[in-house]
């Protein structure tokens, strides 16, 4: 089999200020339909071999992606430079996938954990490029038109700034030759058009904030706590990974042992920094029973209190780093696992052989390092708390911790 | 197509004296190995009133056994950077780690403990423990889920009362809070046997060492029922036989308010059992209706006429009989009659003429890209292994299973059409926003 991947400089960061969600309606638009085939042959044409093809779009990326077997790779890869050259954004598919990305917008309002995730990036970054959703808004969605897709296109999609990534069954020579092949002549877009993102300039948070978003009768409370982070290219990247998987990135790790092997308030719960080219934020998430959110919460900030304050002994660092290490091979065994590192050289600018030093720079970090990490990246006093449960459950709790820091708002407010 | 891979010709199978099943597939390309258990025993094998117990056991194997403490058995892995994990269906329940070649041994070491040396590290504040991180997962996974409750509610209208595919794996709320520790206990005694397990190792060993280790660590482990007869304990057998009734089903409707925005339309049909010969034949139906942006329904439905968000049509898997189901989410505005009108009019032109050859085809080829990314890590290639093993007693299976789908003619899928999805006795069951339910 073979896996094809074609990035463009065309995701989410570069959302206009008026249409957020511009690039992931881009994205969507480019396999509905090219100079050469309608949306529905372009698929026949891919699924006939059973294959597939589709397009999306990520905060620091867009792509076009194919996976075929290995002797079907010259049809795979013409028909993801097709895509990314010849879209030709049909307006009935324009409006139909405008329709389609609506409803979307519509389901996910009912499902507590994504309007957890929303609500959090909306109230951690406001009007910047990540406090508005990837997807877009209805409101922009029903400002968005033929016109504003075809115009993203022409200055984000092109040659510049765009990496291809193929993995699988196929020698690199005949690779060479057949992108040549469809990519020659390719024209377009300036790389100094279209920076790669800056981390964002916002003011810093200044306090503790606790926000309700009320579900009455709700089962469980869905939870972020977190505050802006890091971008992909800050120094103590490695680092930071390190520390969070000791707090929250593996099944054993302080979080997970705490809020649910001892206390049983949770079925799960995971931390990270996200990774993106600018400030991404750095959140805990997790779903508890409502009648402990309260003391969850307690447990949550007493182990980011405890990073800051203690350092973590020889063998809890060893164990993560070997953890890290280890676990590495797994996440490269599949071609799409593999095409997903590939893709993080191209987007973050990262030299070749950073994936085979890895784990010698994964083995230099040390508890010190951990501590100072800490210090310098969490900042609980300041953080933010969504949860997403019924307010007549939640408030008491809350308030009792947090007093004036809590305050009851609408989704998406 | 003939995708190029071949598996049975390295392996090696074994039968140990205490009955357990061992199946070696060595691959040396990378330096990994995955170890691979499965025990035959899932939420089937409970009884009404104490649903949740195969998979609340599997929670309690993760909890440490006699040389291995609490919390430990993750630990174990993760520093040597391994991964692990494991999952209860209705038929079985699996356990699987996969680490570098080098710690083979951890990995037999760790099952062989938990198979052999459990209880006595079963106490009662575990159990509380993993009661209220299952009461968790059932909130966050069913209740607190949009549409959650669905998938429940269609399985106890499919099957009659008291046949085991009636209640959900993870159980009921309250069958799971009133879980006992002695329960527990008899339950490892009665299903967690070497004679009931299939072992697998995939990845980068020599068999011949491999499988001395296997005895060593497995060997003495007794299958227990000689000695639990003898102190008047549970023998092993199977519990009380429970309705396993096929007769027909009757057309059955039913409405699920929940905390949705759209509505969602579940259809449920009584299917052949996975190991039936007409098992491939509904597995291509279902990927040529609607597996893909070309299929006839995705096309018609959500690209053209614009009822539905999403469709899927699929089948589960499962040893006794399968379920087959279709779910369609609708777009904002659409009524649930007009919706369900037209689906069943694409029925009724499935039951009426065979599918195109070229739907065929397209059916079969993708089902066999995504058998090649089912055989791709060791993991899953291993997991797969299991089941052949398991449920059709011949791992080398995993070699010719696409075989089995690629002699599907068009009339064998016109056929599984007409036995299993008549309207007559289909389960229709609408999710709809409480205020219009």
């Amino acid at each position: 089999m073979v896996h094809l991947r074609l990035l463009t400089d065309s995701g989410g960061q570069h959302a206009p200020e008026n249409l957020p969600g511009l690039p992931s309606f881009t994205s969507a638009l480019m396999d509905e339909g090219t100079t050469k085939r309608t949306g529905p042959d372009l698929a026949a044409e891919i699924e006939r071999l059973g294959g597939y093809l589709g397009t999306g779009a990520g905060w620091d990326a867009a792509v076009i992606e194919a996976e075929v077997l290995a002797k079907d790779f010259a049809t795979g890869l013409e028909l993801v430079a097709e895509v990314a050259r010849e879209a030709s954004f049909p307006e009935p598919e324009v409006n139909r996938v405008r329709r389609q990305l609506l409803a979307e917008i519509v389901r996910r309002r009912a499902d507590p954990s994504s309007v957890a995730s929303e609500h959090f990036e909306g109230s951690l970054y406001g009007s910047a490029v990540y406090g508005r959703p990837l997807i877009g808004t209805e409101e922009s969605l029903e400002a968005m038109n033929r016109a504003s897709a075809v115009e993203f296109f022409s200055h984000h999609v092109g040659p510049a700034g765009a990496t291809l990534v193929a993995v699988g069954d196929i020698q690199s020579d005949r690779l060479a030759t057949a992108a040549e092949a469809v990519f020659s002549g390719w024209t377009g877009v300036a790389t100094d058009e279209t920076p790669r993102g800056a981390p964002l300039d916002l003011a810093p948070q200044k306090r503790l904030r606790v926000e309700i978003v009320d579900r009455p009768g709700a089962a469980q409370t869905a939870i972020r706590v977190g505050h802006r982070g890091i971008e992909r290219g800050h120094p103590r990247w490695v680092q930071a990974s390190v520390l969070n998987c000791l707090l929250g990135g593996k099944f054993t790790s302080r979080l997970n042992l705490n809020l649910r092997e001892t206390h049983g308030f949770t079925y799960g719960v995971r931390s990270g920094f996200g990774k993106r080219l600018g400030r991404a934020p750095f959140v805990i998430s997790t779903a508890l029973a409502n009648e402990h959110v309260g003391a969850a919460l307690d447990e949550i900030f007493r182990e980011l209190e405890r990073l800051r304050e203690e350092v973590a002994n020889d063998a809890e660092v060893a164990d993560t780093r070997d953890y890290m290490i280890g676990s590495f091979p797994y996440s490269v065994e599949t071609l799409r696992g593999l095409a997903g590192r590939l893709s993080d050289l191209a987007i973050y600018g990262l030299p070749d052989d950073y994936f085979a030093r890895y784990p010698e720079v994964l083995a230099a970090v040390s508890g010190a390092d951990l501590l100072e990490t800490a210090r310098e990246l969490l900042a609980p006093d300041r953080a933010l708390v969504v949860c997403v449960g019924p307010d007549r459950e939640l408030r008491p709790q809350l308030e009792d911790r947090y007093g004036a820091n809590v305050s009851v708002v609408a989704p998406g407010a | 197509m003939a995708p190029d891979f071949a598996f049975a010709s390295s392996l090696t199978q074994a039968r140990l004296d205490n009955g357990l099943r061992v199946v070696l597939q060595p691959d040396r390309s990378r330096p990994l190995v995955s170890v691979n258990i499965w025990y035959h025993v899932g939420s089937k094998n409970e009884r009404p009133g104490r649903t949740g117990f195969a998979h609340l056991f599997e929670h309690m194997l993760f909890q440490g056994s006699q040389n291995v403490g609490t919390n430990d058995h993750f630990a174990h892995i993760q520093q040597v950077g391994g991964v692990a994990n494991g999952s209860t269906s209705f038929d079985r329940t699996n356990y699987y780690e996969t680490l570098p070649s080098h710690c083979l041994e951890l990995g037999l070491w760790l099952e062989s403990d938990r198979m052999g040396f459990l209880l006595p590290a079963l106490d009662e504040a575990k159990l509380q423990n993993q009661k209220d991180v299952v009461m968790n997962e059932r909130r966050q996974r069913v209740d607190n889920q949009p549409y959650g409750r669905a998938f429940e509610t269609l399985h106890e209208l499919l099957y009659p009362d008291r046949h085991p595919y009636s209640w959900p794996v993870i159980g009921y709320m309250e069958d799971i809070e009133a879980t006992e520790l002695a329960e527990v206990h008899e339950f490892f005694r009665t299903h967690y046997r070497p004679s009931n397990a299939v072992l697998t190792l995939v990845g980068d060993f020599d068999p011949a060492e491999a499988m001395t280790q296997v005895k060593r660590y497995f060997g003495d482990i007794p299958d227990g029922r000689a000695e639990e007869a003898a102190d008047g304990g549970p023998v092993g057998a199977p519990p009380p036989a429970v309705v396993t009734d096929t007769s027909p089903t009757r057309a059955v409707r039913s409405e699920l308010p929940d905390d949705v925005n759209l509505p969602r339309l579940y259809m449920g049909f009584r299917g052949p059992s996975l190991s039936a010969p007409d098992f491939p034949a509904g597995d291509l139906y279902a990927m040529a209706a609607a597996g893909g942006k070309s299929s006839p329904l995705y096309r018609d439905l959500v690209l053209e006429r614009e009822i539905a968000q999403d469709i899927y049509v699929g089948m589960l898997p499962l040893e006794l009989e399968s379920t087959v189901l279709l779910a369609m989410t609708l777009r904002p505005g659409i009524e649930p009659a007009e919706a369900e009108e037209m689906l069943l009019e694409k029925l009724a032109a499935w039951r009426a003429a065979p599918p195109a050859s070229e739907e065929l085809e397209r059916a079969l080829n993708k089902t066999s890209v995504a058998y090649l990314h089912e055989i791709e890590s060791f993991e899953s290639r291993a997991d797969l292994l299991s089941h052949f093993a398991m449920y059709h007693d011949e791992p080398a299976l995993i070699d010719s299973e696409l075989e089995r789908y690629a002699r599907v003619r068009p009339e064998e899928v016109l056929e599984f059409a007409g036995s299993y999805l008549d309207p007559e006795t289909a389960v229709t069951l609408w999710v709809l926003p409480r205020e219009a339910a």
